[in-house]
Order: C-alpha cells, then sequence, then structure tokens
C-alpha cells in the first residue's frame, strides 16, 4: 500500500495532539481508544487526526481539514493563541503567526509572530493610552457638564426677578412712547390739514373743467387717455370700503360704475363729482404738472396742447400678461410713491416746537425698543437653558459640552458635518450649497450611535438619514464617513465622550 | 446592468415600458410580411436545376409569376442540411454572416458540404449524402429534410417562402422610409425582408428561441405576437412575454417521444417567428409522410440579409447540441472558478468597500470567488481608467481580494466617452474603428458617460485594436486576478430607436446597422476574450456578456439582464436558463436576488438555494437597491444563505464534470427532465424541476411561505435524496419537505455516480489539494456509473492532453474507479477520495470490503446510517485507478 500525503508522518510527529491547546490536551489521553467528545462514539486512538472525520461533534479532527464544524488552536508562541476554523487548516493561506495550521507543506508560512506581537503590544499600548487619556477627558467633560448644569440652574434661578424688572423697564417705556407718539401724531395731523387746506385752494383756483382733467390725468398714469382698474386700485384712498384691507378690483368697479376703461368725458360726468372730495387734496404735483405743461404750451416756438404730450397710439398698448404685469408694477412703484408724499415732509417748515415733540417721539420709540430687545433677549436666553435642561445628554451629561457644536470631515469630493443635538451635512468642497443629511433625532444602542433622521429627500429614493457611531479617543474627531446604502450615510466619530474607565495596566503583559 | 430610463424614468414604476419597444404592428416589415396565419401563394416552381462546387451543392432556380427569381442552394453538411436562398439577380449584394472568408466566422466545424447522390425522378429532386436527404418538389419548391428515411421537417411546406424585391427608390412607395416615435429609419434600400416556413413533422413541441420570458415550450403564437429576436436593452422586463431582450438565438429545437431535431435561422438581422401547433387531421405536410402527424409550424422574417436555413436531424437532443455545437463552436471551458460564487453590486463604493465585502465572507464563513465592479469604479465612466478618489490604489486591492484565491471583474463596456484627452476614445479614433453615421461622419449617442462613441466590434481590425487594450501595459492596474464584464453590448443607446442603435448606421464594409446587429454583441465579447488571451495565452479567459447570438458559447457567460426581486422572476429563470441551454448555450444564469428592488430575506434565501444549482452563480443589485450581501439580514438567514452557497462549493467537482461535458459535446449542465427522459410525454412542459447532468434532480420552492414542494420523479426511476439517509428513495411523485434549516430538495438518480468535496474553504481555488467524495446511488440491479473530470482548473493545458477523465462504475458488488477511454495524463499530487457514500445500498453492513490500487490491497472499514453505506478513507487518488470489492 502506497500512502499518498504527508499527512501520516505529521499526525503522529508528537504525542501532543495537533490542533488543541495544552489546556485541552488532557481531553485526549494515551490510550488505545478516544471518545468523540459529545461522547455519541469511541474510535481507535489512531483515527484522531487521521485526516477523516469521524465523531459528529468533530472532536477526532482537531489537527485537519476533515470535519466541517472544527476549531483549530494555534499555539502561537510568543504571541496570542487562536482557535482557527478548521477549514482554514491546509488551505495555502497562513492563518497562524507560527504557521502551524499549513502544516501540509502546501506554502510556507514563516513564523510572525514576534513581529505581530510587537505590533500588537504598541497598538494595545496606544490604546491604552488613548483610553485612559479619553477616560480622564470624559472626566473633564463631565464636570464641565456639572459646571454648566450649575451655571444654568443659577442663571435660571436668577432669571424670573430680572425678567420681571425687564418687564417693568418695558413697560414704563411703552408708555412714554405712546405719550410721545400721540402728540407727534397730533401735530402730523395739523400740519396735514394745513399742507392739505392749501392744495385744496389751490384746487379750487381752476376751473371745474381743468380741475378734473387734472384729476383725470392723475389717475391716467400711464398717460394713455384712459382709466382702467389697476390705475383705481392704486389710489388707496378711493377704496370705497377702506375697513377692508384690500381695494379689490371689484370696488374699483363700483368707483368705475361697472366700466372697463373710463375716458375723460365719462369722467367728468360720473365719477369726478363722486371722488372729488377724496381725490383733490391728492392733486398738488398734477397741479404741478398742468401748469408746467401750460407754460410750455404757452412758448411761441411749441404750441403744443398738453392732451398731445399725453396722446398714446392706441394700437401701440400692449394688453399682453407681461405688460400687464409691467403696468402693475410701474403702478405699484408710482402709488409708493404717493404713499411716501403723505406723511408730510414738514423739514422746511417745522418749528422749534414741533421739531421737539418728534424728537421726544423718536427718542422714546428707541428706549423703547431698546427695552423690548433687552427683554426678548434674557427670555429667549432662558428658554435654551429650559431646553437644555430638557435634553437627555447621556450618562453623566457628557455630551453636554456637544450641544449645537459642528465636527467637520473632510474628503476630496466633500465636506461632512456633524452638529450633535442639530444636523448633518454635506458640502461639496468647491463651494455650492450643503444637503441635509438629517435632523436630530437622538441616541441609540446605549448611547453609542447618534441617529439623525429626515434629511433632503434622494431622487427616487428615501429621504437621507445619517447614524454616527462613537468610539473611544482622545479628541472629538470624524474617523470616516461612508455612504454603505444609498442615502443612508454612516460617520464614524472618535470622542471621549464614550471612553470607559480602562482596567488597571496590569504589571504582566498578556497578550 | 441597465437602462437609460434608470436615470430618465422612476425606478418606482415597476412595468416595463412598451411603448418604447416595437410590436409587430410597429415593424413596417413585420406588419407587411407576417403571414404566418393566411395561406401561402401561388408557389415558386423549380425550372432549373444543377450540381456545382464538385457535386456538393444542388442549386434551383426558382421562378413564379410576379415575384423575383431566387436561387436556392442546397447542400448536406456533416451536421445536418442547408438552404441558402437569395435573388438570382440581387440590385445589390445582401448580407451573409456566413460568407466566407467570413466576417464573423460563425461557422466553426461541419460546415463542408459533402459530395451529393443527385435522384431526379416523378416530380421530385433529391440530393444525399450519408443517412441525410433533402427531397424536393419541382412543381411546387417545398423541401422535406429526411434522415435515414424518415421525414423530419419540411421547408417552405406552406409556400410562405418571400424575399422582397430589392430595387431603386420610389418615392412613391409609403414603405421606404419608417418612422418609430421621435426616430426615422431613412431605409436607404428599401424593404429588403426575407421570410420562409419549417414545419417539423410529428412534433408537438418546440423550445428554444432565446431570450423571452414566456413558458419554456413555445407557445402557439397565432391569437398573439410571435417571439421577437432583437437585442434590446429593456428596462425592467417582465415575466410571460415573446418581447424582444438583450440577445437571441434563432434556434428552435423540436422534441417529441421519437425524435429531437432542430432549425438555426442564420440570419443577424431582426427576426419575428411565428409558432402553430397542428393537429394530425389539419396537417399540411402528410403528403410527404407515411400517415397524419401532429406538426410544429414555424415561420421566420427577417428584416435584410439571406435565407440561410440549418436544419439538424438529432435524433437525440444530446445529438442537436452536438450537431448544433460543432458548427457554431463549443462552448468554453470555464475556469473553474468562474463556476463558483459570484458576489456583484452596482456599486461597491471605494476600496475600503470592497476591503470590507472581501473581509466579511470570510468574517460570515462563506466562500466566495469573485467580487464585482461596476460602471462607478471608473473615473467619469471612461473604461479601462480607476476612478482616482474612490479607487486610487486598485493593484493593492485586488491583490488583496486575489490573496483569498479569489479574482476581479471589472466593467468595460462596448460605449466610448467622447473625449479628446481619453485614450481610449482618442486611440479608437485614430484608428478610425468607430461605427458611422451615413454620411461619413463619427456616429455619437448617449449612454453611460453622456455623449459616447461606439466601436465597430464587426471590424477585425476594431477587435484586434480592442483586444490589445486588455494588454497588462496598456490596460493600467489591471493584473492576471483581473477579469471581464461587456455590458451594454446590445448595443445600447439611450436616445436611440428602442434604446439601441439607429438601423441606417454604418459598419465595417458599409454594411448598416439592420444587417448585423444582432451580432455585435458577440464581437464585443469575442474581442474582450481574445484580449485576455492576448494578455496571458495559457488562462482561461472569462468575460461576462449580456448580448448574445449564435457562437456566443466559445466566449463566455451570459446572464438574463435586470431582472427584479420578485417571486416571479426567481421562477422565471428556470425557463430562460433552460431555454437557453438546449438553443446550445449552456453557461447561463440570472442575478441571484433580482436587480431591481429590494427582496425579503426569504426571496433572497430561496433565490439562493436555487441559483447555487444553476451555472452561473452570481448576486447582483441595482444602485438604488439597499445592501443584501447574505450577512445583511442577520440570523437566521445569513446561516441559510451561507448553507445555500456552500451547497455549490460541495458539488463543484460535479460542475466541472458537466461543464467539461458541455464543452466536449454541447450538451448543457442544466437540462430539462425530458433532456433526460424523452419519452416521457409528461415531462415535457415541466419548468419548475430540472435536472443537472443526468445525475441530480433539482426542486426548488420559488413560493412565499411554502416549506415543502410537490416533486415529479420521472421515468419510474428511484431518487435519493442527498444527505437524507433515513428516507426511503424516491419516485413517481412525492411531497418533500424544504423548511428553513434544510437544503433546497435535491436528488440523486439511481444508477449515477458524482464527486463532491465535503470540505468548503474561502475560495474554490484553495479546494484544489482537497480529497473529494464519491456519491453512489444504486439503481435496482444495484448498478451505477458516472464520470469524473479534474485539470489544472485555470489555464488551457487541459487541451494538451492535461486532464483525468475518469469513469467510474459499480456492478453490485465491485466499484471500479479507472481511466475513460477519452482520458488525457493529469496528476494531482494532493487530492485523493476520501469517503466513499453508497445510498440504497441496504441496511446491513458488508462483511468486507477490499479495495485495490497500484498492486496493493488493503480492507476498508465502513459505516451504515438508515440504507446508506458509508466507506471510509479509500485514500487513493483521485487521478488514479483502484478497484473495491464489497462483501
Amino acid at each position: 500500500m502506497k500512502l499518498l500525503l504527508p499527512f501520516f508522518t505529521a499526525v503522529f510527529a508528537s504525542d501532543r495532539i495537533r490542533g488543541v491547546s495544552i489546556t485541552r490536551q488532557a481531553l485526549y489521553p494515551p490510550g488505545t481508544h478516544f471518545t468523540c467528545l459529545d461522547g455519541s462514539k469511541k474510535i481507535t486512538r489512531a483515527q484522531v487526526n487521521d485526516d477523516f472525520c469521524d465523531c459528529a461533534d468533530g472532536s477526532d479532527e482537531p489537527g485537519t481539514s476533515a470535519c466541517p464544524n472544527g476549531r483549530f488552536h494555534c499555539p502561537n508562541a510568543g504571541f496570542a493563541p487562536q482557535n482557527i476554523l478548521n477549514s482554514r487548516v491546509n488551505d495555502m493561506i497562513c492563518d497562524c503567526c507560527d504557521g502551524s495550521d499549513e502544516w501540509g507543506g502546501f506554502v510556507d508560512c514563516p513564523n510572525t509572530c514576534k513581529e505581530e506581537y510587537l505590533a500588537a503590544h504598541a497598538e494595545k499600548i496606544e490604546a491604552q493610552k488613548a483610553q485612559v487619556q479619553g477616560f480622564e477627558k470624559r472626566q473633564d467633560l463631565v464636570d464641565e457638564a456639572k459646571l454648566q448644569k450649575i451655571s444654568d440652574e443659577e442663571e435660571l434661578a436668577a432669571a424670573e426677578p430680572e425678567i420681571q424688572e425687564l418687564q417693568k423697564i418695558k413697560d414704563e417705556a411703552d408708555k412714554l412712547k405712546n405719550e410721545a407718539e400721540e402728540l407727534e401724531t397730533k401735530v402730523n395731523e395739523e400740519l396735514e390739514a394745513v399742507k392739505n387746506k392749501k392744495i385744496v385752494d389751490r384746487a379750487a383756483t381752476y376751473s371745474e373743467e381743468d380741475i378734473s382733467e387734472i384729476a383725470f390725468n392723475h389717475l391716467d398714469a400711464n398717460k394713455n387717455g384712459e382709466i382702467v382698474v389697476y390705475e383705481i386700485t392704486s389710489q388707496k384712498y378711493l377704496d370705497p370700503k377702506p375697513e377692508t384691507s384690500s381695494f379689490t378690483t371689484k370696488e374699483a368697479k363700483e368707483v368705475m360704475k361697472q366700466k372697463d376703461k373710463i375716458y375723460l368725458e365719462d369722467f367728468r360726468a360720473e365719477i369726478w363729482p363722486e371722488i372729488k372730495e377724496k381725490i383733490v387734496a391728492k392733486l398738488e404735483r398734477a397741479m404741478d404738472e398742468w401748469d408746467r405743461k401750460i407754460d410750455e404750451a404757452n412758448k411761441p416756438d411749441e404750441p403744443k396742447k398738453p392732451e398731445q404730450v399725453a396722446e398714446v397710439d392706441q394700437e401701440t398698448v400692449d394688453y399682453s400678461e407681461e405688460s400687464l404685469d409691467a403696468m402693475e408694477d410701474e403702478l405699484d412703484e408710482q402709488e409708493d410713491y404717493n404713499d411716501a408724499l403723505e406723511p408730510v415732509n414738514h423739514n422746511d417748515e417745522l418749528s422749534d416746537e414741533h421739531q421737539k415733540i418728534f424728537d421726544a417721539a423718536k427718542a422714546a420709540r428707541k428706549v423703547f425698543d431698546d427695552a423690548d430687545r433687552d427683554l426678548r433677549d434674557a427670555e429667549s436666553k432662558i428658554s435654551e437653558i429650559k431646553d437644555r435642561s430638557k435634553r437627555d445628554f447621556g450618562p453623566d451629561d457628557v455630551f453636554r459640552s456637544m450641544n449645537k457644536v459642528c465636527f467637520e470631515f473632510k474628503t476630496t469630493e466633500y465636506i461632512y458635518t456633524l452638529c450633535p443635538y442639530d444636523k448633518c451635512e454635506q458640502k461639496p468642497v468647491n463651494g455650492g450649497s450643503g444637503t441635509k443629511l438629517g435632523s436630530w433625532e437622538g441616541f441609540e444602542n446605549d448611547f453609542n450611535e447618534m441617529h439623525f433622521t429626515n434629511g433632503v429627500k434622494c431622487w427616487n429614493g428615501p429621504n437621507r438619514s445619517a447614524v454616527i457611531k462613537l468610539s473611544c479617543g482622545v479628541d472629538n474627531v470624524v474617523l470616516s464617513v461612508t455612504e454603505p446604502n444609498r442615502c443612508e450615510y454612516e460617520y464614524k466619530f472618535e470622542t471621549p465622550a464614550v471612553c470607559t474607565k480602562p482596567e488597571p495596566v496590569p504589571d504582566h503583559d498578556e497578550l | 446592468m441597465r437602462l437609460s430610463a434608470a436615470l430618465l424614468g422612476s425606478v418606482l414604476v415597476e412595468a416595463v415600458d412598451r411603448n418604447n419597444f416595437k410590436k409587430c404592428a410597429d415593424s413596417s416589415f413585420c406588419q407587411r410580411r407576417r403571414v404566418f396565419n393566411s395561406d401561402g401563394v401561388s408557389p415558386y416552381a423549380v425550372t432549373k436545376s444543377e450540381l456545382i462546387e464538385n457535386d456538393s451543392i444542388l442549386q434551383l432556380t426558382l421562378e413564379v409569376d410576379g415575384r423575383p427569381c431566387l436561387k436556392a442552394l442546397h447542400s448536406i453538411l456533416p451536421v445536418g442540411a442547408r438552404i441558402n436562398i437569395e435573388e438570382c439577380e440581387p440590385l445589390h449584394p445582401r448580407y451573409d454572416p456566413e460568407a466566407r472568408p467570413s466576417p464573423e466566422e460563425l461557422l466553426i466545424d461541419g460546415h463542408a458540404p459533402q459530395k451529393l447522390k443527385l435522384d431526379e425522378s416523378n416530380g421530385f429532386i433529391s440530393i444525399q449524402a450519408g443517412d441525410m436527404r433533402l427531397k424536393t418538389s419541382l412543381e411546387s419548391y417545398i423541401t422535406e429534410f429526411s434522415h435515414k428515411d424518415e421525414v423530419i421537417s419540411v421547408a417552405n411546406s406552406r409556400n410562405l417562402l418571400f424575399v422582397e424585391e430589392l430595387r431603386e427608390k420610389n418615392d412613391d412607395e409609403p414603405s421606404w422610409e419608417e418612422k418609430f416615435k421621435s426616430h426615422k429609419d431613412s431605409r436607404p434600400r428599401g424593404p429588403e425582408s426575407v421570410s420562409m416556413d419549417v414545419v417539423f413533422t410529428n412534433s408537438r413541441n418546440l423550445y428554444g428561441l432565446p431570450e423571452h420570458t414566456d413558458s419554456f415550450v413555445l407557445a402557439n403564437t397565432e391569437e398573439g405576437e410571435p417571439y421577437r429576436l432583437f437585442n434590446l436593452d429593456v428596462f425592467q422586463f417582465e415575466i410571460d412575454e415573446r418581447m424582444a431582450l438583450y440577445g437571441g438565438i434563432p434556434f428552435v429545437a423540436s422534441h417529441s417521444p421519437e425524435r429531437s431535431s432542430a432549425a438555426l435561422w442564420l440570419n443577424a438581422a431582426e427576426t419575428w417567428v411565428d409558432i402553430k401547433y397542428v393537429d394530425p387531421e389539419a396537417s399540411i405536410a402528410s403528403w410527404f409522410t407515411s400517415g397524419k402527424v401532429p406538426e410544429a409550424h414555424t415561420f421566420w422574417l427577417s428584416e435584410t440579409g439571406k435565407i440561410d436555413l440549418f436544419l439538424f436531424p438529432g435524433p437525440s437532443i444530446q445529438e442537436v447540441n452536438d450537431q448544433y455545437t460543432v458548427l457554431t463552436g463549443r462552448p468554453q471551458l470555464p475556469p473553474q472558478w468562474a463556476t463558483a460564487y459570484h458576489q456583484c453590486k452596482w456599486n461597491y463604493r471605494d476600496e475600503p468597500d470592497v476591503a470590507e465585502v472581501n473581509e466579511n465572507f470570510d468574517v460570515h464563513d462563506i466562500p466566495a470567488d469573485v467580487i464585482w465592479l461596476d460602471i462607478e469604479h471608473t473615473d467619469g465612466k471612461r473604461y479601462f481608467t480607476w476612478d482616482p478618489v474612490k479607487f486610487p490604489t486598485p493593484d493593492k486591492m485586488i491583490e488583496n481580494v486575489a490573496s483569498k484565491g479569489r479574482k476581479m471583474v471589472t466593467i468595460v463596456d462596448p460605449h466610448i466617452k467622447v473625449d479628446n484627452n481619453y485614450y481610449i476614445y482618442s486611440g479608437a479614433k485614430e484608428a478610425d474603428i468607430y461605427v458611422k453615421k451615413p454620411g461619413g461622419a463619427e456616429f455619437n449617442g448617449w449612454c453611460w458617460p453622456g455623449n459616447s462613441a461606439y466601436i465597430d466590434f464587426t471590424d477585425p481590425r476594431a477587435r484586434e485594436w480592442w483586444a490589445e487594450q486588455f494588454l497588462f501595459e496598456n490596460y493600467k492596474h489591471s493584473s492576471p486576478s483581473l477579469y471581464t464584464w461587456n455590458d451594454m453590448n446590445e448595443p445600447s443607446v439611450f436616445n436611440g430607436p428602442e434604446v439601441s442603435m439607429q438601423r441606417d448606421i454604418i459598419h465595417h464594409n458599409g454594411w448598416e446597422h439592420r444587417a448585423v446587429h444582432q451580432m455585435y454583441g458577440l464581437g464585443v465579447q469575442r474581442a474582450t476574450y481574445e484580449g485576455q488571451l492576448k494578455r496571458d495565452p495559457n488562462s482561461r479567459p472569462f468575460v461576462l456578456s449580456r448580448a448574445f447570438f449564435v457562437g456566443t458559447q466559445q466566449w463566455g457567460p451570459i446572464w438574463t439582464g435586470d431582472n427584479g426581486a420578485e417571486w416571479s422572476h426567481l421562477k422565471s429563470s428556470i425557463p430562460m436558463l433552460l431555454a437557453l441551454g438546449v438553443s446550445g448555450m449552456p453557461f447561463v444564469g440570472a442575478d441571484v436576488g433580482g436587480f431591481f428592488g429590494n427582496p425579503e430575506p426569504e426571496l433572497l434565501w430561496r433565490w439562493y438555494q436555487l441559483g447555487a444549482f444553476q451555472p452561473f452563480f452570481r448576486a447582483h443589485a441595482h444602485l438604488d437597491s439597499k445592501r443584501r450581501e447574505p450577512w445583511v439580514f442577520e440570523e437566521p438567514w445569513t446561516g441559510r444563505m451561507r448553507n445555500a452557497i456552500r451547497y455549490r462549493y460541495r458539488l463543484l467537482p460535479l460542475w466541472n464534470e458537466l461543464f467539461y461535458e458541455s464543452h466536449k459535446t454541447g450538451v448543457p449542465p442544466m437540462r430539462p427532465i425530458w433532456y433526460n427522459y424523452p419519452k416521457e410525454t409528461e415531462s415535457y412542459g415541466v419548468e419548475e424541476e430540472y435536472m443537472l447532468g443526468d445525475t441530480l434532480l433539482v426542486a426548488p420552492v420559488m413560493e412565499e411561505g411554502k416549506r415543502d414542494v410537490e416533486v415529479y420523479f420521472p421515468g419510474g426511476d428511484k431518487y435519493f435524496r442527498l444527505d437524507y439517509h433515513e428516507t426511503p428513495a424516491y419516485s413517481g411523485n412525492a411531497v418533500v419537505s424544504a423548511g428553513e434549516d434544510e437544503q433546497i430538495p435535491v436528488f440523486l438518480k439511481a444508477g449515477r455516480i458524482f464527486a463532491s468535496k465535503e470540505r468548503i474553504r474561502r475560495s474554490s481555488t484553495l479546494m484544489e489539494n482537497d480529497p473529494i467524495t464519491l456519491n453512489i446511488a444504486l439503481d435496482s440491479e444495484r448498478k451505477a456509473s458516472g464520470k469524473l473530470y479534474f485539470d489544472d482548473q485555470i489555464t488551457h493545458d487541459y487541451q494538451k492532453g492535461e486532464f483525468s477523465y475518469k469513469e467510474v462504475s459499480f456492478d453490485g458488488k465491485s466499484l471500479n474507479y479507472s481511466d475513460s477511454a477519452q482520458t488525457g495524463v493529469f496528476q494531482s499530487e494532493h487530492s485523493f477520495v476520501e469517503q466513499i457514500v453508497i445510498y440504497g445500498f441496504g441496511s446491513s453492513a458488508p462483511k468486507s470490503i477490499q479495495i485495490s490500487s497500484n498492486g496493493s490491497n488493503w480492507q476498508l472499514e465502513s459505516q451504515v446510517k438508515g440504507t446508506t453505506l458509508f466507506i471510509r478513507k479509500p485514500n487513493a487518488k483521485s487521478t488514479g485507478s483502484f478497484t473495491l470489492t464489497i462483501e
């Protein structure tokens, strides 16, 4: 009989059972037979590690790949022993640092245990250092959180009387302001009346025919010889129902006697008498214009009538939607201009007494505004503190320091931000607006994950969301951002906040 | 992969947009010339006949009033009969994919016409060579094909032969130009379709014509649409459709209890095929045959080209596949890792992602052989390049994956981004190998990179240039562990008609796209295959393609394209793959899990179970699909999927044997039941179960919530469920359990022997040295036999005879394990036979088992479980010989 493999010689090379740790060697006592560790079967001792699976639990083949469910023990002298799947024995890949898994000789596995020990040891030292430092920092965070909390509580306690005080100041300022403004209004009304009377008097100097035409010109904003709805609605004082806030087309039509267009003749006959009272005080500019045109017309070389100047070729009037919009805009502008005229500019004619009243009102308003702002600031600060007091900052309030603080992670394409208790964003590196990956949802997994949900919806997909996986580190650093599923982002975030108390470093390194 | 609508339309729309694709009524020649349901017109008469080419071809002149004179060439080849028909004096030449020297070399062997024996009598003219004969009526041009005097099929039996006469442009003729949606086809040569009918006598069942989602047995099309063959990128295709899909093989196999035979309509243009089954009473070919028999009528209609019809005699389906693949090329013997599990996703994002996926297979103890990268790995969809940010160190990434015995595949598509700074674009421009617009300017269309040019793969110079790009020095960061995936090669053109190329686009030698459309994808895959050979001549190439045609089997596998994560798509994978298999295309698969959407874990698990028993086994998913690697759903799902994938690895030695057999003879590994039971009529429509070789019966669960399956065991044979030793053998019909902790129901046919590997490693290449187990199922005479194939799994050395082909037989007492007559010489240094499992042995243990090998004898121990005998450690070499005697 010709044996085929190196297996046989290797199996019996030593008394020690291959693939079994020293502590478990006793389970394979010397003798003629071996009982499967699950007790299911008794086989000869020679059948142990003979590269054929006899035991259902795989216990007869700890050193070969024959059983589907076994583990192979690498002693890895000089480094940590390891139990690997026995399907990795003699598969041409070096899995154990001592090379013991590839005893079949298909590949050469150099012993790398020393190098791996040194590397792992260095890593472990680093990790321990980081954990110690991280935990210290965590303590700082906890202490800081405590102080913050105390200061919040103090501020909150102090806030009530302070706000009452500020309210009182504001109320007083309000009262003073109202008094000053009352005076101011009265003066304004007086001045307004004087001015209006002047205009009305001047209007009276025109013939009825002229003044009604002046009023027509005033209303005919685009000077095309006809008045349409927009030209009426822009004159707020013509609103037959001033108590309703808007001057509607329907209301304007009422003024226009339900006509679409008003020409001068109709205006004189039907409209003018009814609106004369309302409009006459508004005609100052229109009268100036009238006078100017009369002057020009009277110049010998230019015998033009004012009407001709305002003449517009009917054919060219454009009633497209755009031009109507443009017309409306134009009228709006004019309306603004008209409004601006209303609080009369008295500067040139103000008496000292009036000036004083106006200055006093202005000063009272400022005092009030300041008082109002102070109160609102104080209130918002308190509501922030109250808000904070309701938030869950985790065990020992350790995440308190991260409230509304942002951290960044930069890739060549994007800058990712992480703002705990607020939001996550992704911004293109070379400018452009950011995309919200999610709003703060809360912690999960025993404060080891932050969840952000309901970000900007993906095209054809869900709303974006982000999960932040926390690990212990000396500083707050975003280590990576990935997108494992489309529009589901995952941040790896190192923070002292989750560092646990390090085990005391043993004298003997147990690697 | 996927299509424009993935960009333009909503992925949530879960249906194909039928308006994007032509129905027969939308295609002017189909609408005009689909005469299947009408009676034939007055028949052509044979007015002249002569033997030419050294008496190897019979040339017939066909004439009838009002139609062009036709010239028919009849010949008998070693593998079947051939009928070519074209006009006597065509205005300009018609495209012939087989004109020698051929542009595509579609015919490989067995196409030499044989010396003919001519017989002219009683109004018929016959040619005969060997057992095959073509007999033609002179009065009306109808030709019967017979084998050993038995009529198999009849060409033009219904007088539907029609060749649209090529003519000068006539502006009054409305059919000159054609519009579809916003696309105009200038059709400079006008209507030029060809058509003919072929009737299979004594047949009730036709199969083939891939790729469609209709039933495995071809349906009667009288009432509906014909089968359409026109390679198209169809977004979210649906089940039970005869719409065109990504590939097409104009091949139909007929099967009846007495005979299998087939027809190949070799035409590279758009083709529509009608099918009708006719009862004996209504049969029309019966005047040729001895009595009334059922008939299967087929009608073939192509937009352009010549008529080139091949009729294969069988008489078995195995012989049909042999004849067809002798003619069109044997299936490639894949490298063995390609037959293991592939992990794909659009897209593994970056190098850390790839590393993590690679690592996770080991963490979860799930084997895998290949990790795939879809289009996002490139620098802006420029194939042959790498995204510098996401894939900055591809060499390291590939090396890391390869360190576990695995491979990687990158996608390389035929559309090339128009960018003068892109070396592939400018290089191909300089080489002048892009397809052209009618005026001669470079054709550009939209695809993944945006504006793209398309390499003309019908041009041998273009294929040569393309192949060069795969040299290690040209394809930066490629390595011997990196292989290729050719997608979008229908070709897909997002802004073209039916998402493909305008038909008046110009190819090599001035041929219009309409004439060569079906061959475009074939050329892409072939050029890539040749590129891999160029870079490493002795390694077996691996190139996956989506489009396919006659001959694709030589260049690598195809998959069924962008299916959906739905139970109906899982179910449909069987008829789709069976149709490909009987059409000479054996290495095929469907995306495990379904490409579009998100499968529930149960569906994914069932798909893994089934996918592990289909030839090409790859999981793939859309960009918008959630991650679904086998560990994503966690336990218990991970364990279930792990078991399913590991089952594939366990049976890899069987797959080796099946793929080798396929390579040698054209028979598919995945077979309909009737393939092995040709006379069992009740199996003809079965598509819920199938067989691997003639060895295993596979009966998957394909319904949600089901935990058992009704299995039909054919032929009165006994079948043993693998690993169920306490359960008696099955036969007839039975309900078989398929619970959460069980494997897919798979049964070993009594009388068969196959090899498995029971030690599952991280990848198949790591299992090379592992021992095999022989699995034997005894038939009623306590006999069994089987074949085993061994080689180095990756090189072409087997072509130099470095392979071992074993014959194993058991006669009730002795097991003989020895070289078969066809073996080469190959020694596996390490692999040995570790166990022999004999199903149906009986409950009493044998007295003694003796093995003799190389002149030595020794006793073996054994154990009986249920009625299965387990023989312990024969320890003979897998590639050696031994005899085992059981008493």
